[in-house]
């Protein structure tokens, strides 16, 4: 009798034993949410890219990249900051987010993020280009992951530029210094009745760069040096804008060339995605135009120098499941034919090694016209320039917010007292206005 | 099973008459037995799904679920319905006071940059306001002109005002950036607002459906409105339905039109997936024709969980608790519930609220085996509960009754009724009148009446006879009287 009395109590046992067992097995896929920066406004290549993986290496690992936003670089860094510091009303960070070194510098915690070493071996790592690596790495950890660099580039309406160049005799190669636009673009506003040549999107990394390139630091410690080189910098640029054919505008450069307000730009090559190839006048008439990429201009006895861009991405820390499931998806990203795949989509360039020998043919499967001329100036660039990357200074985000604004504020309000004053020599105005850039910039 | 129930009648009759350390072991034996046979009944109960049924639980979810969303939305859309009426009403009296203002007649507006750009610099402050309080992630307003009637495809070409905001996202903003979509490069100038990556001057009316329709028939604003199916913007990664309202004014056509968007972006945040112990519960608000959720035309929440392709119809087939909702790629468990919206084709909507399939069954399957094992352990400690007091105390007992009944006294039972036997000799006479009185059946009570003796006497005389007799109680004493009546040997209990 005790032995059945035991045998039932064991099987009493085992059957509730059996019962509590582990919940549910998960048949659910991991959803990693991301912010990126890939195709604002328009339809994103990068989200096609992400739902080839979502089809692919995403089902059979169970994981799935969402979406949550597609906008730029100082939106996420606004939005991650604000998340970051648990604003009430923020949206909650996503596991992926594209930005800078500068963001993470002005994060309140940076320890939140993933340090990519610790889900890449050493052999993964050597496979990508080593500066693009050490761009992303702060404090010892490796927290901005390169996916896609980009650099900064002149594209030019060329529909439009031979037109006035026919007219004028204008040349094309006027525009590979700095001196020789700044000038066209005097001559241009004067043929075109009043509009302008060229709109810079980064105004700040004219005049780094421009200072670094011709030899002096455009920094000293975490202010703006404001030395002679400056000044050299200052000069042509001041004249150009005052004396109407540099864009000052907000916004970004795209904009005057769909309006046909201006025909040339200085950006990064990202923004090949958001050209237009016709332009739409005030009067509703529309004409189809060839835009063309060349590198950009540098200064006549400057190192010919450019600003290395193109931000990365981050991770935020989480469960095993997900970093790993983070891991899986960046490794994907990166890895050769995908990235070579993803990037000339959006006119950037590729991380690794390997991904800049499969470039060439990559680009010679390209149809577009402006993407190939993108390209074959990236090509050109990385043969002549040598590449600058910004300095990870704290305050880096504001000196460029407050120098963008100010620059274009008082040269908007130089341009308008030119005009009301109606003075032939503009370098009067042009001084007094540095005076008043640096002074402005120091008191702030 | 007559022999059964009298046992069972034995084992009450001795809990009875016993004292009250075995009433309490009777009553947990009884106990065990009951909760025994409750367990097997909940067994069956479960195993044919008449209570603890999962799936109507499953369904309870849903429904609650749905109920609050299908609200939600309903509010949503009356809102922004609401704001497109008021925008186009606004939009009108701007259209009278430009006119106006310029003695023009409406038609005059047609290749007046002048007029236009005034109109569109007015109607910009209340699509501006709209957007900014309205909660919706894009708002318009064209009329019925163009500023250029001679380029090519001026037929379909609308001046007008179409603002977006620049970042759809959850988080609270004041004063979201915004983007104009459509209209003059100058007015976007003015108010320090940027041009949309795919900015265009003018409206294309193509892309708008049923414009040219609504344009023909339409008389009245509050009346004639209508919300398209999801529709992806020229160019843009924006997909969104779009309310169309006809600004009627003092002519037979309308002005124009204008309204509010409902992006799928801003749908995303608003509807977030639901993590439930089922898995992961997420909304979609789409058309529904043969039977059918049109996915594709309609509005999708978060997805987060699941592998909805929303540009994937399910089919839906109704079940008894919910319906089952399959694509090529998954199938979900759900509900669905009609919703008003007025469309143009006039198809049902329906608001519904899915969870994959998988995770589901394994879940119910899970909860079945879990309930029905814990029932099951329970039920087999109570049975070994039950045979575990049934031999220790309760078999005993039988077991000597059965010996008494077959004639087979046990020696201790034998030395028992002669100890007491004997002991009926050293009792005194005034005990034993008490004692006999006890034997024919009274009670202490009744005792003083019947032996013309005081209750305390009878206390003295119960305390000597318990004593002499090594028995505890009146109740233990009765037992006795009971065991010797049933041996038949009552009188073995009277003084010789």
């Amino acid at each position: 009798m005790r032995r059945v009395l035991a045998a039932i109590l064991v099987l009493a046992f085992t059957v509730s034993c059996l019962g509590c067992g582990e919940s549910v097995s998960k048949s659910n896929p991991v959803t990693l949410t991301i912010w990126h920066v890939y195709g604002e406004q328009t339809a994103s290549p990068l989200n096609d890219i992400i739902n080839e993986f979502n089809d692919t290496i995403g089902q059979q690992e169970g994981i799935k990249v969402q979406v949550s936003l597609v906008s730029n670089t100082n939106t996420i860094h606004e939005a991650v900051l604000k998340a970051a510091e648990k604003e009430p009303g923020a949206t909650e960070l996503p596991d992926l987010f594209i930005s800078y070194p500068k963001t993470v510098l002005a994060m309140p915690d940076p320890d939140i993020l993933m340090d990519f070493r610790e889900c890449f071996s050493e052999d993964e790592l050597n496979e990508y280009v080593p500066e693009f690596i050490e761009e992303g790495e702060i404090n010892g950890k490796l927290l901005v992951f390169p996916v896609a660099k980009s650099t900064e580039i002149l594209f030019v309406n060329n529909t439009l530029f031979d037109r006035f160049a026919k007219d004028t005799g204008a040349k094309i190669e006027d525009l590979s210094t700095w001196e020789g636009l700044f000038d066209t673009s005097v001559k241009y506003k004067e043929w075109s009745g009043g509009k302008a040549l060229i709109a810079h999107d980064y105004h700040f990394n004219y005049f780094q760069v421009g200072c670094e390139s011709m030899g002096e630091d455009f920094f000293d410690g975490d202010a703006i040096a404001f030395g002679p080189k400056f000044e050299k910098a200052w000069e042509p640029y001041a004249k150009a804008a005052i004396e109407g054919g540099l864009w000052l505008n907000e916004g970004y450069a795209t904009e005057p060339l769909r309006t046909g307000d201006a025909i040339a730009s200085v950006g990064s090559s990202a923004s090949v995605l958001y050209y237009a190839d016709e332009v739409t006048y005030a009067d509703n008439r529309t004409e189809k135009v060839d835009i063309t990429a060349y590198p950009v201009p540098c200064f006549e006895k400057g190192e010919k120098m450019v600003m290395q861009r193109g931000a990365g991405i981050c991770a935020v820390k989480s469960n095993t499941e997900r970093e790993k499931a983070i891991a899986t998806f960046v490794k994907w990203l990166t890895s050769p034919e995908i990235n070579v795949k993803f990037v000339t989509s959006v006119g950037y360039m590729p991380v690794t090694n390997k991904g800049f020998e499969l470039l060439p043919d990559q680009i010679e499967k390209l149809d577009s016209p402006k993407y190939k001329s993108l390209y074959e100036a990236y090509i050109q660039t990385q043969k002549d320039y040598t590449f600058y990357s910004a300095p990870k200074l704290d305050n880096y985000l504001d000196l460029e917010t407050t120098f963008e604004k100010e620059v274009r504020r008082l040269l908007r309000k130089a341009a308008m007292e030119y005009n009301e004053e109606g003075k032939e020599d503009s370098s009067v105005k042009n001084r007094e206005y540095l005076i008043k850039f640096e002074r402005d910039m120091k008191r702030n | 099973m007559s022999n059964i129930i009298r046992k069972i009648k034995q084992i009450v009759y001795l809990s009875k008459h016993k004292g009250n350390d075995l009433r309490v072991k009777m009553m947990f034996y009884f106990i065990a037995i009951a909760l025994t046979a409750i367990g097997f009944l909940i067994i069956v109960l479960v195993l044919s799904g008449r209570i603890f049924n999962v799936s109507a639980q499953m369904a309870g979810v849903m429904q609650n679920h749905l109920n609050n969303q299908a609200e939600k939305f309903s509010d949503e859309l009356t809102q922004y319905t609401a704001y497109g009426i008021e925008l186009s009403r606004s939009i009108s009296k701007t259209v009278d006071d430009v006119l106006e203002e310029h003695n023009i007649e409406f038609y005059q507006m047609n290749n007046n940059p002048e007029v236009l750009e005034d109109l569109q610099s007015r109607i910009f402050q209340d699509i501006n306001t709209v957007i900014k309080l309205g909660g919706s992630s894009g708002a318009y307003g064209l009329v019925d002109c163009t500023i250029n009637t001679s380029v090519l495809g001026s037929g379909h070409s609308r001046a007008g005002v179409c603002l977006r905001l620049a970042n759809v996202t959850g988080e609270f903003v004041l004063n979201p950036e915004v983007a104009i979509y459509r209209g003059s490069s100058e007015i976007a100038r003015k108010n320090d607002v940027k041009l949309h990556t795919l900015w265009n001057l003018e409206f294309n009316t193509q892309n708008i459906p049923g414009y040219d329709d609504i344009m023909e028939k339409s008389r009245d604003t509050g009346k004639d409105y209508y919300w398209t199916e999801r529709t992806v913007l020229e160019g843009t990664g924006d997909s969104c339905m779009l309310l169309c309202v006809p600004i009627t004014g003092n002519r037979v056509r309308p002005y124009g039109l204008c309204g509010v968007d409902l992006n799928e972006k801003h749908f995303n945040l608003q509807y977030p997936a639901l993590d439930t112990v089922y898995g992961s519960m997420i909304t979609v608000i789409t058309p529904y024709s043969d039977s059918q959720l049109l996915i594709e035309n309609g509005m999708t929440g978060n997805t987060e969980g699941t592998w909805l392709d929303n540009t994937l119809g399910l089919k839906v087939e109704e079940r008894s608790y919910y319906n089952a909702y399959g694509s090529t790629k998954e199938v979900y468990y759900g509900l669905s519930k009609e919703i008003p919206i007025k469309t143009l084709d006039g198809k049902t909507w329906m608001v519904s609220v899915l969870i994959p399939r998988e995770g589901c069954d394994a879940y119910i399957r899970h909860k079945r085996i879990m309930f029905t094992a814990l029932i099951l352990a329970f039920t087999l400690a109570m049975l070994s509960i039950a045979l575990h007091l049934s031999n220790r105390f309760v078999k005993p007992i039988l077991a000597e009754l059965d010996r008494k009944e077959g004639g087979d006294m046990p020696a201790d039972l034998k030395e028992l009724f002669d100890s007491l036997t004997a002991s009926v000799e050293t009792l005194t006479r005034a005990e034993y009148s008490v004692y006999e009185k006890y034997l024919e059946g009274y009670d202490i009570a009744q005792i003083p009446d019947e032996l013309m003796i005081s209750s305390n006497t009878v206390k003295k005389h119960n305390k000597s006879i318990y004593k002499k007799l090594n028995v505890s109680s009146f109740d233990e004493l009765s037992l006795y009287f009971d065991l010797f009546r049933r041996c038949n040997r009552i009188d073995d209990l009277r003084k010789k």
